[in-house]
């Protein structure tokens, strides 16, 4: 009863494509999680199995009543890929709303364009400024100046979710996907929905990652120096902190949470590095 | 350099008896801090209320303690100081320096008579978690979460509030403010999307009178001014220069740690450079304990949160007197009674010519190239004693509207050390006149004057909002019957496009003179900005400089030697959303008729 709640309020459908994840996040929330293993590079590590999902199970009640606040405020709206064709055709007014792009000089634009217009963008990236109108809307920017264009949401948005492992990581890269994180069973990645389905018809099963929202490993970096440490810090690495070991004097350790690609990128320059146990944190 | 060390000592000894009620031996849970927050309201209900600043992406209030004398009113007549805590949700040390802060005030606002001087004329703004949702996150599920909790509907959670105020957002990359939802430095779908942010942006703008804004961060020991974007200077660098060095050497006089004086964090859409940029608030950011190498990192040992918070506080109060206390000022104007803004911009014109202080003067009066007069500066002291070791600057520029002083254009005529005594202090300089003209021909130069002490800084480089600052123009303009022209020049130094209003102090004017500032055209395409704001005055973009001409006519009837003086006002106004802080300042023209009837000349 909990996980069908549970997975009812959190699924998200594509288009009757994607495999209901009932089946996994069930499995999670009595505590069975896969062991993590990150794989492919040259300094694998053992992580804890331990780690995260542990107390998921044993909580699982209170995460599905806490959940609920984080559900009430998932963003709605029609111009989003996030939503199946049912939902989408119930929630049309009058005007049939879709993507559109502007071209704007900054952020201080996007934020006027809210201020005096009373149009939110979608998202703001780069000079593209999405939001979700109709024809009134482009007439609204029209007389400003702006040149509306049609946008693809399914260019425009990304989803995180797991796939499958399959092969070995060729695949990704050519579709230009993000490799958040390298798992035994499966990845996490970035994609847009057009990667998405164009992952699909190469044969891989997507899934979606639910609760078990993506967090970076826990790393510890052995550098020699500080610029070594602002080095490593701009290639991805969430700085926790950095200590200098009593014994070896010469080199210094950079503790930090990193997502693969992070770490792959720090290993391509030649850092070394070491995947920990989780954080201890505060427990539940 | 002894006066710094009194103050030093005076500072510790306050710090160490600050022993209140609230327990800081362990990190407050957040339901505990909402109860020590609350717990100090009651015990002081004459100085203290608690506000709700806004709501956050989950609902809950985003508190905030508000100290002043009469806490249930907006007191427009003071100045406002805000201190904010936990951007970031596992930066507990930094929800605990602010509450610390707060306890601190309210039980030595009775017993030490100089705070209370300067509190006096405060409303003191303490919001001691801005990110509550991530707050509850990190002691309920995951210790190092840094964001706050919005659902960014890919499958994964939260924004970097600290990367989501709009001034270069979204410019930086990885650190600087990721694009990737999943990582720790997301800088959300747009700028300004979180509730926590713009609860923030809102109540700061709602303010009357803000003066300084200080933003808790850990870890690393760092003290960070603006601009956190870039390494290059901002507008404004030598005021918040002075306070970044100051605060350091308070800190370090404490326990000894020396935190470091850092500039371009590299930190793109950041709160302190948002205010910097938009409303000259001079902001900063003290990255508290431990330092990069030291143990603990984002979770430090409780046994850490006393001599963080003993060693953050005389930054905090020094920047409290600054923005409450007034001893040293230079008057900006004949009537100028040292209140802080001097003068306000009232929709079409300054309340008052701030740029005529009877304070500067020069021996001889007109200036000519190449000759070398006496530059006077006199200096009030309104305390009870001497000041020593007070540093008096004087500066001069081509004139122009939106001058700073210091600012880029200002060169130094001199710097001088002096003990500056209870009532009037005269400061002299020598100096030598320019040879030639300004920039656009003319014997006209602007000169500010600047007086700091460790004990009384400027938070900004505005002449009409410190009164630590003053500014004179000197123009004598010979003048002839018929019609002639004059130039105002303007300059842009903001770091974003603005608009550029005149107005023409007609009062002055004598009985049949007129004065004109022909509308000037423009072929530049207005931008996007000024037609979203319906922005119908010219637009300058920032580093642009214009000339205005102005058209006098004296009538045939005037007599030789008639003197008179004209003053023209200007301001730029940001095209930013929001509120539009004007700066600017103007031009006082002295114009004496010579010769009438023979076509005009300058001196």
């Amino acid at each position: 009863m909990l996980c069908n709640a549970y997975v009812m309020n959190d699924t998200i459908r594509y288009e009757g494509n994607f495999r209901n994840s009932l089946t996994d996040q069930c499995k999670r929330s009595a505590g069975q999680d896969p062991t993590q293993v990150r794989e492919g590079g040259k300094n694998m590590k053992k992580i804890s199995a331990n780690g995260r999902f542990a107390h998921l199970g044993v909580l699982s009640l209170a995460f599905v009543l806490s959940a609920l606040p984080a559900l009430a405020q998932e963003p709605k709206d029609e111009c989003r890929p996030t939503r199946d064709s049912v939902q989408q055709a119930a929630s049309q007014d009058s005007e049939k709303k879709k993507l559109f792009r502007i071209e704007i000089e900054d952020a201080i634009e996007a934020e006027l364009i809210t201020q005096q217009l009373k149009i939110k963008p979608q998202l703001v990236e780069g000079r593209s400024f999405y939001y979700c109108g109709g024809e009134r809307t482009n007439k609204v920017f029209a007389e400003y100046g702006y040149d509306p264009t049609l946008a693809d949401p399914e260019e425009v948005f990304s989803r995180v979710v797991r796939i499958a492992r399959k092969g070995n990581e060729e695949d990704l890269r050519d579709l230009g996907l993000t490799l958040v994180l390298r798992e035994r069973e499966f990845w996490v990645v970035r994609a847009t929905l057009r990667q998405l389905r164009a992952l699909q018809k190469l044969g891989y099963t997507i899934k979606e990652i639910g609760r078990d929202e993506p967090r970076p490993r826990q790393i510890r970096v052995t550098v020699r120096n500080l610029a070594q440490v602002e080095e490593a810090g701009k290639l991805g690495i969430d700085i926790y902190s950095v200590a200098r070991p009593q014994k070896e004097r010469e080199a210094i350790y950079i503790y930090g949470g990193a997502f693969d690609y992070a770490i792959d990128e720090l290993e391509k320059r030649g850092f070394h590095v070491e995947i920990l146990s989780g954080p201890e944190g505060v427990k539940p | 350099m002894k006066a710094r060390s009194a103050a030093v000592i005076f500072t510790l000894c306050l710090a160490s008896s600050a022993r209140g009620q609230i327990d800081f031996t362990h990190f407050h849970t957040p339901a505990n801090l909402s109860s020590d927050l609350s717990g100090l309201v009651t015990a002081h209900p004459t100085l203290a209320q608690m506000v709700t600043i806004g709501t956050s992406v989950e609902g809950r209030p985003i508190q905030a303690i508000k100290i002043s004398t009469n806490p249930g009113v907006d007191d427009a007549a003071k100045g406002d100081v805000i201190f904010v805590g936990l951007h970031h949700a596992r930066e507990w040390l930094a929800a605990e320096m602010p509450l610390y802060l707060a306890e601190y005030l309210l039980t030595h606002y009775s017993t030490d008579s100089q705070l209370q001087t300067c509190m006096n004329h405060l409303q003191i703004w303490i919001i001691p978690v801005l990110n509550p949702d991530g707050y509850l996150y990190t002691s309920t599920t995951d210790r190092f979460w840094r964001k706050n909790r919005r659902n960014n509907g890919d499958g994964t959670f939260g924004v970097d509030l600290n990367r989501n105020y709009s001034y270069q957002w979204g410019l930086g990359t990885g650190v600087q403010g990721s694009h990737y939802t999943f990582d720790d430095t997301y800088i959300g779908s747009s700028a300004f999307s979180e509730p926590e942010t713009a609860a923030l942006r809102d109540f700061v703008q709602a303010r009357h009178n803000p003066r300084a804004f200080v933003t808790y961060h850990t870890f690393s020991e760092l003290f960070l001014r603006p601009w956190s974007y870039t390494l290059a200077d901002p507008p404004g660098k030598p005021a918040l220069e002075f306070i970044q060095q100051d605060s350091i050497q308070r800190m370090a006089a404490v326990h000894g740690i020396t935190y470091a004086p850092i500039i371009g964090y590299r930190a793109f859409g950041e709160a302190t450079d948002y205010f910097w940029n938009g409303l000259r608030l001079a902001g900063f950011t003290p990255e508290m304990r431990p330092s990069p190498t030291g143990a603990g990192g984002f979770a430090p040992d409780p046994s850490q949160i006393i001599p963080n918070n003993e060693e953050n506080l005389p930054a905090a109060l020094a920047l409290i007197h600054d923005a409450g206390c007034r001893s040293l000022w230079i008057k900006d104007y004949t009537g100028d009674t040292g209140d802080e803004p001097s003068a306000v911009w009232l929709g079409d014109h300054w309340s008052h010519d701030f740029w005529v202080s009877p304070d500067i003067w020069t021996v001889p009066t007109t200036l000519v190239g190449g000759s070398t007069v006496t530059l006077n500066v006199r200096v009030h002291n309104d305390g009870p004693g001497s000041k020593k070791n007070s540093i008096v600057r004087a500066y001069y520029t081509d004139p122009r509207i939106s001058l700073e002083f210091p600012s880029p254009a200002s060169v130094l005529i001199g710097e001088q050390t002096v003990d500056l005594h209870p009532g009037n202090n005269t400061v002299s300089f020598s100096w030598t006149v320019p040879t030639g003209t300004n920039s656009w021909g003319e014997f006209h130069w602007c000169v500010g004057a600047v007086v700091i002490h460790p004990d009384d800084r400027p938070l900004t480089t505005q002449i009409q909002l410190s009164n630590n600052i003053g500014g004179r123009n000197f123009q004598t303009v010979a003048a002839t019957a018929g019609l002639q022209t004059l130039f105002v020049a303007v300059t842009n130094y903001l770091d974003v496009a603005a608009e550029y209003e005149i107005d023409i102090n007609k009062e002055t004017l004598p009985r049949g003179w007129q004065l004109l500032a022909p509308r000037l055209v423009t072929h530049r395409k207005p931008n996007r900005k000024a037609r979203l704001l319906k922005v119908q005055n010219m637009v300058l973009e920032p580093g642009e400089t214009i000339l205005q001409p102005l058209q006098l006519r004296v009538p045939a009837s005037a007599k030789a030697e008639v003197e008179t003086v004209i003053n023209v006002n200007g301001v730029l106004k940001p095209l930013v959303a929001g509120k539009r802080v004007p700066v600017g300042n103007g031009y006082t023209f002295d114009v004496r008729v010579k010769n009438p009837g023979a076509p005009g000349h300058r001196p």
